[in-house]
Order: structure tokens, then C-alpha cells, then sequence
């Protein structure tokens, strides 16, 4: 009996590959920084921001790409962090919040979010910092109109939203 | 929650990704935008033992829009954003463009693709509607290469149901190219959020002759049934007529018939969705009636 069942196991070792691909080795590019780490493949993108590179700017509200907390920018665009795993970042180029503050000044839309009360607790800022900064590469003069079509993936609890739209119009008018 | 442990591989090729998908069977899961894959895998609602990221593959292999004399073609891995935003679309497939603004928001567009979107086959998917409706086509591939089309209306069986088969890939979607002229197209969407799913979603298709008369109506629903509503009736009873305001009146009451049994749900009731149908459908036929008129103009 003994002997049958490691018969067995040598033949299931000759089918699966010598490295489990439950844990694949990457690299990825973070905020101007190269990283190399090894992650279970189910790790989802945010989770290795935060708990392995311990960029915890990025935040997790909801798991499911609703509620936009999670927003970086993955080869130039934004998306959600949540819905993808740290595997399919493998040569990639990320940027987080914690990206966009060069020597410890906060960058100008960070600074409009301050000055213009666009935040109160604070949850929602990062993920829509982020995107407000794709939108403005994208857009760098946006209406109302196309500011709030821009960030409707980016849910807000206690703002309302109205001092949001405002930094991101005082935001841009600096960035001009 | 933690996801259940997967294999996870980032082949580089259309063959090497349908091998895997061979070899491992009903427990791999391809993965393209990951926008409808993941949020179910982290609900605990999916849990596949393998993942094969199309993600990887070499980009305009399964990424592109592509004319040629009959057709537009559109690479499955083509995002909802470049849907949305390539003149080639805009100029020949207007009303795709059109649906894949309504879809979501612009992370998930960015990231979501149109392959996904018809291979997950939400009823409420706003390309279901459209595609029907233009006609498309689309192309799988298998792991002995071979090739099959299967025409939109084919493709859709039922909720969350193609007519793919577990090994085959889809690689691309074409549309057949219609003259920019006295043809229009329009889809339009009831939805209760910016970006939410279609409660109902119309697509019309209307093409008329060079005295305003119809040539041709079509009118197919998504969100309603388990797969697209198409409204044989319209394209069966306008043929010939004028398209006048009586006449989308009586669109609206074939509408009404054709939708017999909607779906019922948290979102809307079966007679809501029913009553929606007609309304929308008839917004529909009005816009695309009126783009058909607009000669000249770029706006099919
Ligand atoms: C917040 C939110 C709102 C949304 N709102 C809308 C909306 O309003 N309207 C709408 O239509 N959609 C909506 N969606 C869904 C979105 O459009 C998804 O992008 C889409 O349904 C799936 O595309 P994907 O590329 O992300 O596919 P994935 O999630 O990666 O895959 C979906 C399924 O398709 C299979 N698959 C993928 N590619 C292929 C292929 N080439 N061949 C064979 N099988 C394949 C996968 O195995 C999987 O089963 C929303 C999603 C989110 C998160
Ligand atoms: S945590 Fe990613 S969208 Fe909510
Ligand atoms: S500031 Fe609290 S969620 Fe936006």
C-alpha cells in the first residue's frame, strides 16, 4: 500500500511543474522604486501594496471595483487595485499616492484637496486623488460636468461631493 | 476574504493560452479585464483551481480595432475605454461607442474588456443588445487552431451561458461595415446610478431608403431576459412603411408583446422592466431614426 501511493506521487510529480505557480516571483516598479518579492498568486494588488511594500496611502473599501478607494495608476492609467492580483503587475509600472509628493511637498492636487476642504475623514482621498490625477493628464481642463463623469467611480461618504469637484477645478487651474 | 489558492499562469500566446486551458479543464478560469472575475472570486462566489491571464499575451494579438472592406474587427482583450474612443469605432460602429460609455466608470473601463463582457454574458451586459443588433460575429479559437464563427444572436443561450465551448477562446468580434448614410443606430439605457448595470438597455438599428422609408428596423433588448430580447416583429412589420411617430407607437406596443416574461429581481419588478422596454425602445428607434436622416453626416 505504502509503495502504491508513492508510485502515484512520483507520477503527479512528473505533471506539476517543479515551482507551484501558486507563488510566482515578480517584479514591479513602484513610485519611481523596483521591487522584486515572491506572493501567493491569489494576493490581490492592494494587499501587496500595503502589507508588503507597506504603502498603506492606497486604501481597500470595498473588494469588488465599486467604490474606487483603491485607484493607482498601472502603466499610465488608472484602475482598481483590488481587482487584480500582484501576479498580473509582473513588469509593471505602478504609482500611488504616496507617489505624487516629491520631497516631502504635497503635490498641487493633494494641496487643492487641503486648501479647498475636499476631504473630511479622509477614506475616499487617495483613490480620488489618484484619479483626479489621471483625469487631468487626460483632461487638463476639465467642466463640472466632466469632472464628476470623471470621478463617478470614486464613491464619497461625507463630502458630498461639492468641495471635491472644487479642488479638483482649483487643482487644475494650478496645474496649468 | 482571502481567495481560495490558484495556479496562476501569464501565457504569451493565443495557443499557449488555449493548451492550458485544455489541459487543465472545467477548473480554469480565463482572465481578461478582470472586472466581473474578481469581484466574484472575492465575494466567494467563484473560486477557480487555475487562472490563465490573457493579460500578457503580445499586445496586438488579441488588443485592436482593424478595418477591412466588409468588416470592422475588434480584438477581444480591446478595453470599454478604447471602445469608447476609437475613431474607427466612432466612424463605422457608432452605437459600441456609444454602449461602452454607459458602462461603469472610467477605472473599470479601463481595464474591462469586450471580450469579457460578452463571454460573462450578464443579462443586464450592455454589448449584448448592440451586438445583436449590428449583426456581429465572433471568432473562437481551440487548442487544434481551429477556428469557429458564431453569429451574436447564436452566442447568447442563456443567463451567464455562451455557446463557447470550455476549451475554445474568443479572439475577436466583427462587425459588417454599412454605408454612413440613411443608416442609424442608437442605444440607450435605464439605469438607476451613474455607471450602474442596465435595468433595460435598447439598441436600434434603422436603415431607410432615400425617400425616408424604412429599409430595415431593429430593435433587441438587454437586461430583460436571460439572454437579448431580439424584436422580429419590427423588422418584419416596417419594411416598406414610413417611420413616423404613429409608427413608433406601434413599435412600442410589439415591444410590450415581445417581452413576455422579464426577469423580476431586486432591481425592478417583471411588469417595471416590461413598461421600461417600451419606453426605451421607443427612445431608441427615435434616435437612430433621426441619425438615419442626417445624409452625409457620420452617423451610424
Ligand atoms: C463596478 C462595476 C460596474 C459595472 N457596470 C457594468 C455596466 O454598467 N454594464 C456592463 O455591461 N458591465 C458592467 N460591469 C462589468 C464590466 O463590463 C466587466 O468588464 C465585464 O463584464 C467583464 O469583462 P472583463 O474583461 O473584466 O472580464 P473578466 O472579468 O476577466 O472575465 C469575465 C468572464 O469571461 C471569461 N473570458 C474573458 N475573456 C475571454 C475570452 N477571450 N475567451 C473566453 N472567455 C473569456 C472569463 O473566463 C470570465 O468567466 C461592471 C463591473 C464593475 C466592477
Ligand atoms: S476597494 Fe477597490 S474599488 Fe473598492
Ligand atoms: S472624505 Fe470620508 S469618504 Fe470621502
Amino acid at each position: 500500500m505504502p509503495k502504491r501511493r508513492s508510485k502515484r506521487a512520483a507520477r503527479r510529480a512528473v505533471v506539476t511543474p517543479a515551482k507551484p505557480s501558486r507563488e510566482q516571483h515578480i517584479r514591479v516598479r513602484v513610485n519611481g522604486v523596483d521591487h522584486e518579492s515572491d506572493v501567493e498568486s491569489r494576493m490581490l494588488l492592494v494587499h501587496y501594496l500595503r502589507e508588503v511594500l507597506g504603502l498603506t496611502g492606497t486604501h481597500e473599501g470595498c473588494d469588488t471595483s465599486n467604490c474606487g478607494a483603491c485607484t493607482i495608476l498601472y502603466n499610465g492609467r488608472s484602475v482598481k487595485s483590488c481587482t487584480m492580483f500582484a501576479a498580473q503587475a509582473n513588469g509593471g509600472d505602478i504609482v500611488t499616492i504616496e507617489g505624487l509628493t516629491k520631497d516631502g511637498q504635497l503635490h498641487p492636487i493633494q494641496r487643492a484637496f487641503w486648501d479647498n476642504h475636499g476631504l473630511q475623514c479622509g477614506f475616499c482621498t487617495p483613490g480620488m486623488i489618484m484619479q483626479s490625477y489621471w483625469l487631468l493628464k487626460e483632461n487638463p481642463k476639465p467642466t463640472d460636468e466632466q469632472i464628476r463623469w470623471g470621478i463617478s467611480g470614486n464613491l464619497c461618504r461625507c463630502t458630498g461631493y461639492q468641495n471635491i469637484v472644487k479642488s479638483i477645478k482649483a487643482a487644475a487651474r494650478e496645474l496649468r | 476574504m482571502m481567495n481560495k489558492p490558484f495556479d496562476y499562469f501569464a501565457p504569451k500566446s493565443i495557443s499557449e493560452a488555449v493548451s492550458l486551458l485544455k489541459k487543465h479543464g472545467s477548473g480554469a478560469k480565463l482572465i481578461a479585464g478582470g472586472q466581473s472575475l474578481v469581484p466574484l472570486m472575492n465575494l466567494g462566489l467563484a473560486a477557480p483551481r487555475q487562472i490563465i491571464d490573457l493579460t500578457h499575451i503580445k499586445k496586438d494579438s488579441l488588443s485592436y480595432v482593424k478595418l477591412d472592406k466588409d468588416s470592422l474587427m475588434i480584438g477581444s482583450m480591446t478595453t470599454h475605454s478604447a471602445v469608447e474612443n476609437s475613431p474607427q469605432i466612432r466612424r463605422h460602429c457608432r452605437i459600441l461607442s456609444e454602449t461602452a460609455m454607459t458602462i461603469a466608470d472610467v477605472q473599470v473601463r479601463n481595464r474591462g474588456t469586450i471580450g469579457g463582457s460578452v463571454c460573462h454574458a450578464d443579462p443586464a451586459g450592455d454589448y449584448l443588445a448592440p451586438l445583436v443588433a449590428v449583426d456581429a460575429e465572433f471568432r473562437a479559437i481551440n487548442p487544434k487552431r481551429k477556428v469557429r464563427t458564431i453569429s451574436a444572436d447564436k452566442f447568447f443561450v442563456d443567463i451567464f451561458t455562451t455557446a463557447l465551448k470550455r476549451d475554445e477562446l474568443l479572439t475577436e468580434i466583427r462587425v459588417p461595415k454599412r454605408p454612413s448614410t440613411r443608416n442609424g443606430s442608437a442605444y440607450v439605457k435605464h439605469k438607476y446610478v451613474e455607471g450602474g448595470f442596465a435595468i433595460v438597455g435598447a439598441a436600434a438599428v434603422v436603415s431607410v431608403n432615400k425617400d425616408g422609408i424604412c429599409d430595415r428596423a431593429k430593435v433587441v433588448l438587454s437586461g430583460v431576459s436571460t439572454r437579448p430580447v431580439r424584436v422580429d416583429m419590427i423588422e418584419k412589420e416596417f419594411r416598406g412603411e414610413n417611420l413616423d411617430e404613429r409608427a413608433i407607437e406601434e413599435a412600442g406596443r410589439i415591444v410590450r408583446e415581445a417581452v413576455h416574461d422579464p426577469l423580476s429581481d431586486i432591481h425592478a419588478s417583471a411588469d417595471y422592466r416590461r413598461e421600461m422596454a417600451v419606453v426605451f425602445a421607443k427612445r431608441a428607434l427615435r434616435l437612430a431614426l433621426a441619425r438615419s436622416r442626417k445624409t452625409g453626416a457620420q452617423h451610424n
